[in-house]
């Protein structure tokens, strides 16, 4: 059969940072022990320009303080065989190819990289919809309802997102650009005005001046306080691989001042019109020209630019990849050995170390992230050193008392159970994916293998990068969000060369892009059928997503169990997503030095959002507990986001005693912040009535916030 | 007996039966689901024990109505002479009786026996393990982990209450011959044979032997120095373990105690009676300990402009009940043993009970503290202890395996009854505001990893008995290989 070509990672993402520096996205899953001895655990990010140099607690800043952008990293691969089965089976995995090699016996002579960075938040729906009188977040269900779609955002210019002028002005479209392999690191295609929007045809690159590159700027008098936001990132080659790097944003919001120059005030958590910030997403597509002169169309991927990662190494017990797959299980037919016919095999045999363990991994890991107590940070370890040789019965002596069943809806009320985290939309707490829970339940049954089938490479990576961003809770989340779920979202002819887990990507033919008239289109829609274009996975995400992440430390269940007459209302609070947005941290500098076992103890607890005293003053201070952990006012960590410290493993932060703070703990570092914030207490900690949210909230010239919103 | 004569007498039976049920009836719902409004005012019965300013502000709610009085029974004193309940005999007929159980055992765990009270001469749940020493010097185990005599940390949240003379104050626990002889019978100090015995049979629970319903019970101790204000508290002179700056944050050093005088400032009783295995749990103080949070008050509020033995006047609701564990605020001096800062306590909910909630249950305490303290001889020291209140199921026999007791939906009496000086920092998070959330029957998962875990059981309400299950595994592990936590 003729050879084929496919881009991975098949999803990869890349991380805003102020920095122009960056390093790479991490290539191993947070919660995988990659090391008995060391103890070291995956989820590092690498050193720019290495292949796998792992970065340290020096490496998260560059020399002015600025923390660095995370970059995707793109491989190409080569198949001999169309696929028939997921995974691929051995021999069949497909190799990473460069120019010079030689694929179905011709010498690729370059490989042309094309990326389409576009930002749509504010040419889309609010992730907050009413239905049936309730003003809630509903995610998917929003969708699913006939004539029925959740408000716009930006409604004064319209209600209909495929209007011109929507589409011209609140979309940020840098366009598409083209690199050849072959430029090897001496060439950086920045996604913005200064460089001209370039594109395969044939075996070439052409520019075009006619492609209608947009930014806020062009359209509108901005607000910028952290500078205009003029650019989506970057390409260029990594020299030596000829693999792709592409890095996003950096960090920047900006707002749409009105006719007397005012910004709009920034009061919600998700939904702020006029608001735009500078991630993006699009195609990621590689042409291959052979020596000959023939091309071949790889299967693309696709980068997805968000928050930055301050905890790469904390896994969530949901990954997006348990999302995904568990779609791809149940509703694509990728492993039938799991899932045929609408049900759940009770023959298969999960993988210990890939399937089971991750999870047990991912509930210890949250200890550095949350304030849990020692009793529940002792048993997160008790489940944590389950090995494939335990009986699990023993070990646990009744796995449906411990972990909630995602398919037992009224089990999504049951504050006791595992995971104990806040839950999806319309659910009070968080569950594992239907996939997840049943391989756990094999396991139980002593129906597992201690290793799964080893992935191939390029399988590796689509699993990994999705394996470190948050699940399960898509409100709207950080990373991606409900769409994931949506099999619209992706092709769904896997088996052949597309292989899975591929955005179904709206082909664009830029010959046809005319200037001053907007190129793309409405797009994607969840549970509808238009294909996907830039921009169009980043949309679902916060506008800007500052609020969200200054938002989401602690929160009451929603729904919360207890609250109809009668009840007995829940005023405990629980975590969002403390893997991606940590809540408290215990920094490296809270430590102390046994010098006589050379071992280094850890310290007390911080917010990780803390905030600065400015004039005896610490925006994010209050004796109410529900606010804790987070700035006051939205607009105050728009201007503050790039303090955040980050949390990495001990056995990569020099002690500057010769050694370093060990693989045991995984420490804070890096924060700017010149405050200590409120104090960390102990979990469980209950919401009390009477705060009161500022009024006068920045930006000036805004209003303020009304009472109640912040 | 002829037939008709047999016949009366189950007639008689049957009407007694229906009437009793019928009383019961009322009053179970009169105790447990009323809410009326409490307004009129209670009969003053004369305090002429230490009584200060403080104390007097405790008692927002007083006792109440004529028909609803829950009173003493004389025959209770004198307290050198309070019989010990018929746990065998309890009926469960109205919300008073669970009170009057708890204030009946109090007196009479708190009566002089060979010198010391008689709850003090009860063993522990070390020493079933053969672990205990005297008084209160702390085991000298092997074990990493705090033990009964000795704790400091408060259950669940590792937190460490901090007196007003910066000392920590302590905690110790005790089981009664029941629960002991419960324990022996079945050779549960085995790890093997207890998980034996619940997987056999999970619905086991604690046994009455003859009139006595197992008991199991836990007392707060602050360190009193000189100078410091005892009068109304019972002391006594023991042994506790010093602490020292570890590698694990403030811990226990085994090998250095100290003698000190202590106060008994808390009492926890946790008990069988007929048609509760799940144990009536209440709890007492110090009438001296800490103002009460009134109903709406804010945080940025004083919660009283009187000190207390662990409050400072004029300190804010937010400023109480602050856990400084995970931080690194909190700290010790080793030499002095002075542990900063101080603790600030108040108390959440006065008899256990949000506003509006089971009102006629907070008033059957405060009337029924009201008039035990009329019947007590003016020297005795224990006239200045109180019932905060009392928990139990809302069903006869309603425990079961598996339970998470996570709600409110098979409680009664103080649904959000917590002890200030030892569950101070948990008095309001819905996950542990009374004492079912922690104390349930769902299966016990060890902390240290090398423990075998204890399956769902009705015994599993007791801690004392998970402490013993896991300390029993913990011993028979190497040196150092065990880290277990206080529950």
């Amino acid at each position: 059969m003729k050879s084929f070509f496919r881009v991975h990672p098949s999803i990869n993402m890349a991380r805003v940072g102020s920095s122009e520096e960056y390093y790479i996205a991490p290539e191993t899953a947070a919660g995988d022990l990659l090391d008995k001895e060391t103890g070291a655990f995956g989820g590092i990010p690498i050193k720019k320009g290495t292949e796998d140099t792992l970065i340290d607690s020096n490496d998260f800043r560059d020399a002015e303080h600025n923390p660095l952008r995370q970059a995707a990293r793109f491989r190409l691969y080569a198949y001999d065989h169309e696929q028939t089965e997921y995974p691929l089976p051995s021999g069949k995995q497909g190799k990473e190819i460069k120019i010079g090699d030689s694929v179905g016996g011709k010498i690729i002579k370059d490989i042309i990289w094309t990326v389409h960075l576009a930002n749509k938040k504010n040419n889309n729906y609010t992730i907050t919809d009413t239905i049936n009188g309730v003003h809630s977040e509903y995610g998917i269900e929003s969708y699913s309802i006939p004539g029925h779609l959740p408000p716009v955002r930006n409604p004064s210019f319209g209600n209909d997102l495929n209007d011109e002028n929507r589409r011209k002005q609140l979309v940020i479209d840098a366009g598409p650009r083209a690199l050849l392999s072959s430029t090897d690191g001496n060439s950086t295609i920045p996604f913005n005005d200064s460089s001209v929007p370039s594109y395969v045809q044939g075996s070439k690159i052409v520019t075009t001046d006619s492609y209608p590159v947009s930014f806020p700027d062009d359209h509108f008098q901005m607000f910028n306080p952290l500078g205009a936001i003029d650019s989506l990132g970057m390409m260029t080659i990594e020299a030596g691989t000829g693999r792709l790097i592409v890095a996003g944003g950096y960090g920047k919001a900006s707002a749409i001042k009105d006719a007397q120059g005012n910004p709009p005030n920034l009061c919600d958590a998700i939904d702020n019109d006029g608001w735009f910030d500078d991630t993006s997403d699009g195609p990621v597509r590689a042409t291959v020209v052979f020596e000959d002169g023939t091309t071949s169309e790889a299967i693309h991927g696709w980068v997805v630019c968000t928050d930055p990662g301050y905890a790469p190494q904390t896994r969530n017990v949901v990954s997006t990849w348990d999302d995904i797959y568990n779609t791809w299980v149940e509703e694509l037919g990728i492993s039938p050995a799991i899932y045929n016919n609408g049900t759940y095999s009770s023959e298969y045999t999960p993988g210990f170390y890939q399937d089971i363990l991750p999870i047990f991994h991912g509930a210890m890991l949250q200890q550095w992230n949350t304030n849990l107590p020692q009793q529940a940070i002792k048993g997160h370890h008790y489940m944590a050193s389950i090995t494939p040789s335990d009986d699990p019965a023993a070990k646990l002596p009744n796995l449906k008392e411990l972990i909630r069943d995602p398919n037992v809806p009224a089990e999504s009320d049951e504050g006791v159970k595992m995971p104990l985290a806040l839950g999806d939309a319309q659910k009070s707490f968080l569950s594992l994916t239907p996939t997840q829970y049943h391989m756990v339940s094999q396991w139980y049954e002593k129906k597992f293998v201690e290793n799964g089938p080893t992935l191939g490479g390029g399988e590796k990576l689509d699993r990994v990068v999705m394996e470190n961003c948050l699940g399960g809770r898509y409100s709207p989340g950080i990373d991606l969000t409900f769409i994931v779920r949506d099999v619209n979202l992706y092709q769904q002819n896997w088996q052949g060369t597309t292989g899975p887990f591929r955005i179904n990507m709206q082909v664009l033919d830029y010959a046809k892009a005319v200037q001053n008239s907007p190129f793309l289109q409405e797009g994607y829609v969840p549970l509808r059928t238009a294909q996907v274009e830039p921009g169009d996975l980043c949309k679902f995400m916060s506008q800007p997503w500052h609020t969200d992440y200054n938002s989401c430390a602690t929160h009451l269940p929603d729904p919360n169990p207890g609250e109809n007459e009668g009840g007995n209302i829940n005023n405990t609070l629980y975590w969002s997503w403390p893997a991606q947005r940590p809540v408290t941290v215990y920094p490296a500098s809270e430590c102390t030095y046994d010098a006589a076992s050379g071992t280094w103890n850890l310290g007390g607890q911080l917010y990780s959002v803390r905030g600065d005293v400015v004039d005896g003053v610490n925006k994010t201070e209050t004796p109410y507990k529900q606010q804790q952990g987070r700035y006051q006012c939205y607009f105050d960590y728009v201007m503050n986001w790039h303090k955040v410290g980050f949390v990495i493993q001990g056995s990569q932060i020099d002690d500057g005693q010769g050694g370093n703070y060990g693989a045991d703990k995984f420490l804070e570092v890096a924060s700017m912040f010149n405050s200590e914030g409120d104090l960390v207490t102990p979990w469980p900690q209950a919401s009390k009535p009477g705060y009161q949210a500022p009024t006068d909230c920045g930006p000036e010239g805004s209003g303020g916030c009304p009472k109640g919103e912040s | 007996m002829s037939k008709s004569i047999r016949n009366v007498t189950v007639l008689v039976t049957l009407i007694i039966i229906v009437v009793a049920c019928l009383y019961w009836y009322q009053q179970s719902k009169q105790g447990e689901t009323s809410s009326e409004k409490i307004n009129t005012p209670p009969k003053v019965t004369e305090n002429k024990t230490v009584k200060n300013k403080a104390t007097l502000e405790q008692e927002t709610i007083k006792s109440v109505s004529k028909h609803s009085a829950c009173t003493a029974d004389p025959n209770w004193f004198p307290h050198s002479q309070t019989p010990r309940t018929n746990d065998a005999a309890f009926k469960s007929v109205s919300n008073c009786v669970f009170h009057q159980w708890a204030w009946q055992n109090f007196l009479w765990l708190t009566q002089d026996v060979g010198g010391q009270p008689r709850f003090m001469g009860f063993k522990s749940p070390e020493s079933l393990l053969g672990l205990e020493s005297e008084g209160f010097l702390p085991r000298m185990t092997k074990r990493d982990s705090n033990g009964s005599f000795d704790e400091f940390l408060q259950a669940g949240t590792d937190g460490i209450f901090v007196g007003h003379n910066n000392r920590a104050v302590y905690y110790s626990q005790y089981l009664d011959d029941t629960f002991v002889q419960f324990i022996e019978d079945n050779n549960l100090t085995n790890p093997g044979d207890l998980r034996a015995l619940v997987e056999k049979d999970p619905t086991t629970s604690f046994p009455i032997t003859g009139t006595e319903g197992a008991m199991e019970l836990k007392a707060s101790w602050v360190i009193v120095g000189e100078g410091d204000d005892t009068s109304g508290m019972f002391t006594t002179e023991t042994k506790v373990s010093k602490l020292k700056n570890g590698s694990g944050g403030i811990e226990l050093e085994r090998d250095q105690v100290e003698s000190v005088t202590v106060a008994l400032v808390g009492f926890h009783i946790g008990g069988i009676v007929e048609g509760h295995p799940e144990m009536i749990w209440a709890t007492f103080e110090h009438n001296r300990n800490a103002p009460n949070v009134k109903p709406g008050m804010t945080l940025e509020e004083p919660v009283s402009d009187q000190d207390f033995t662990f409050y400072t006047a004029n300190t804010t609701l937010a400023d109480c009940n602050v856990n400084y564990s995970s931080s690194n605020k909190l700290t010790l001096n080793e030499a002095t043993q002075e542990l900063s800062p101080i603790t600030q306590v108040c108390r959440q909910y006065q008899f256990g009970n949000e506003q509006g909630v089971n009102a006629q249950n907070d008033a059957n305490i405060a009337s029924l503290n009201e008039s035990v303290e009329s019947f007590f001889n003016e020297e005795d020291v224990w006239k200045n202890y109180r019932e905060v209140g009392a928990i139990w199921f809302n069903k006869i026999d309603g425990l079961k395996p598996g339970m998470s007791l996570a709600t409110d939906e098979n409680l009664t009496g103080s649904l959000r009854l917590s002890n200030s000086t030892i569950e101070t920092f948990t008095q309001v998070a819905t996950t542990e505001n009374n004492c079912f959330r922690c104390h349930n029957s769902l299966q016990q998962l060890p902390q240290p990893p090398g423990l075998k875990p204890l399956p769902a059981s009705n015994l599993n309400i007791s801690h004392a008995l998970m402490n013993i299950y896991f300390w029993s595994q913990e011993d028979a592990q190497p040196v150092n290989s065990a880290s277990g936590e206080e529950s």
